[in-house]
């Protein structure tokens, strides 16, 4: 449904955007997700054709945003990081505007106002004016505006930000019950939020796409530590040690109240011989339990790689530079 | 079409609209109160001393000066009119509404222009007691009197398009409003310069004036070539506040 090809956007000296390629298809909600300053909302203004790219394509329902502008806008309801709504306005009044924005026919207008309405939340407030909703209201009317005419694609920007736990969920819920009918694109630098709504995720930092999976497959294959969360009755120094010792063993740490965190390559299941180790020590074994690496693990692993990986470069430049 | 009549209706709640319909129309009636007394003086004197009295006449002595205040008060509240029509959605951020909808540029420069000019047609509407008002006491040739309306309306429409160029420039209303009031400004008075040089280039800045063309109207005569002034000056601000969008998009 989106393909985005090679995208890239400079600004004067400075790229937000690198040669980012990825594709959504019909139905599917894709999150899109990267800290904050990394081309999320560059990339989702080239897709709706608010920015034009400086280089690259983007092609939604098989019409490019650069040949046929007006085209790729009817197919996409954007809702973006401020939603961009008339204080003035009542809440119909602001989605009866969009819709006549949209090219809505008037005949079909208050339904497909009503519809929005009925989606979005708003039975209880569309006749209040814009100015005097709260935030998360004002997010709802943005989704909301988004929805009107039902356009085949949704671009999110950073949906449920700035919102109450239970407007985070009911947000959601509602983003969750679009997927299938519509193509979503909703992005977030909160990695739970986008695990919560989508199937799969683009991680994308300094503007480069770093990872492109489910999120089964990006643990799996991100996951090459493990640690097991030992846990001992008569903690002493030497637990440490001998964990330490164990073949396999990347690093020790403790985790308070008697417990230590070994680390060991997935490749590598050292429990048995932890739990032999400690028997046999005389320490009495409580407990011993393998700790998966979070996603969150892994979105900061990926993210802050990068970085290092910048500096360094960034650091022999200056060095080279310097040098005699 | 939806961006004219939500414009339309953003006026019709917003104060702005209705302090400067009522300043102009205190300013109006002061000036037109004024004009019509003096007027009344004038002829009276005038009227004693034969032949005299035929240089006198209702237009040139109430209609036109009525006017010429008016464009002047015009000149002075017509950029605040329009100095948020481009850059208040842009500080709002609701121009990522406007071009992300399948609309075109042009699309959303004519319908803020039609919006604008809506309301000034409404204004110089509820002007029009002034000289309804003259008409109860003197003659009046209704002919000239339209003729100095379409003017005014004429010149209404350059001062909302380059109101609405100055808009597309900025993101602050008021640095909006004071580089509409200072192109406008400048148009208003280019051909004074016009005495100080000779040959062509007199003519070249007469023909800019903006004043110069104004005065034919407020005389009551119509001319071909003061209506094409007027009209492709707005042309031409309005395109150029076309390319200005479009521009600001690739530059950002």
């Amino acid at each position: 449904m989106i393909h985005v090809d090679h995208l890239s956007k400079r600004y004067g000296a400075t790229e937000a955007v690198r040669d980012l390629s990825f594709h959504v298809a019909p139905g599917e909600i894709l999150g899109f997700l990267g800290p904050n300053g990394a081309g999320k909302t560059t990339t989702l203004r080239m897709i709706t054709g608010f920015l034009p790219a400086t280089a690259g394509t983007v092609t939604v329902g098989g019409k490019e945003i650069f040949d046929d502008p007006t085209a790729v806008k009817r197919q996409i309801g954007y809702l973006p990081e401020n939603p961009p709504l008339y204080p003035e306005l009542t809440v119909t009044e602001q989605l009866t505007f969009a819709a006549r924005l949209k090219g809505v026919a008037r005949r079909q207008r208050p339904a497909a106002v009503d519809e929005a309405v009925a989606r979005a939340g708003l039975t209880q407030v569309r006749k209040r004016l814009i100015a005097n909703l709260s935030k998360g209201y004002r997010q709802r009317v943005g989704l909301g505006q988004a929805l009107v005419g039902s356009p085949p694609v949704l671009i999110l920007d950073e949906p449920t930000v700035g919102l109450d736990p239970k407007q985070i969920i009911e947000i959601r819920d509602l983003i969750r019950a679009l997927a299938g009918d519509h193509t979503v694109v909703l992005s977030s630098h909160i990695l739970p939020e986008v695990r919560a709504t989508c199937e799969r995720v683009v991680i994308i930092h300094q503007g480069r796409v770093v990872a492109t999976d489910t999120f089964d497959t990006l643990a799996a294959r991100l996951r090459d530590t493990q640690k097991v969360r030992v846990a001992v009755a008569r903690p002493t120094p030497e637990v440490a040690t001998r964990l330490g010792a164990l073949p396999d063993v990347v690093a020790v740490s403790e985790d308070g109240d008697g417990a230590w965190l070994v680390e060991t390559p997935v490749a590598a299941d050292r429990r048995e011989q932890i739990a032999k180790a400690m028997v046999d020590g005389g320490f009495g074994l409580l407990a011993l339990e393998r700790q998966l690496l979070s996603l969150e693990e892994v979105f900061l692993q990926l993210t802050t790689e990068e970085v290092d990986e910048e500096a360094a470069a960034v650091g022999a430049a200056a060095g080279g530079g310097a040098a005699p | 079409m939806a961006i004219l009549r939500r414009e339309v209706r953003g006026y019709l709640i917003s104060p702005v609209a209705y302090v400067l319909l009522g300043v102009l129309l205190l300013l109006g009636g002061y000036f037109n109160f004024d004009i019509v007394t003096y007027y009344a003086a004038a002829s009276l004197r005038a009227a004693q001393f034969p032949g005299m009295a035929e240089q006198f006449t209702a237009q040139e002595g109430i209609i036109g000066p009525l006017f010429s205040n008016l464009a002047v008060i015009l000149l002075l509240i017509l950029p605040l009119l329009t100095m948020r029509l481009l850059a208040e959605e842009r500080a709002r951020g609701t121009y990522e509404l406007l071009f992300t909808a399948p609309v075109n540029v042009t699309a959303i420069v004519v319908g803020k222009f039609l919006a604008a000019l809506t309301l000034y047609t409404v204004i110089l509407a509820v002007s029009v007691a002034w000289p309804a008002y003259t008409a109860t006491l003197l003659h009046l040739d209704w002919g000239a009197v339209a003729a100095g309306y379409l003017g005014l309306w004429l010149m209404g429409a350059v001062f909302i398009a380059v109101g609405l160029l100055a808009s597309s420039l900025t993101q602050h209303q008021l640095i909006a409003a004071v580089i509409g009031f200072a192109i406008l400004l400048l148009s208003w008075v280019v051909g004074w310069a016009g005495h100080n040089v000779e040959g062509q280039a007199a003519d070249l800045l007469k023909y800019l004036s903006l004043l110069d063309h104004l005065e034919n109207f407020f005389q009551g005569v119509i001319d071909t070539r003061d209506v094409v002034y007027f009209a492709s000056f707005t042309g031409l601000a309005l395109l150029a506040t076309q390319r200005v969008l479009d521009s600001q998009r690739w530059r950002s």
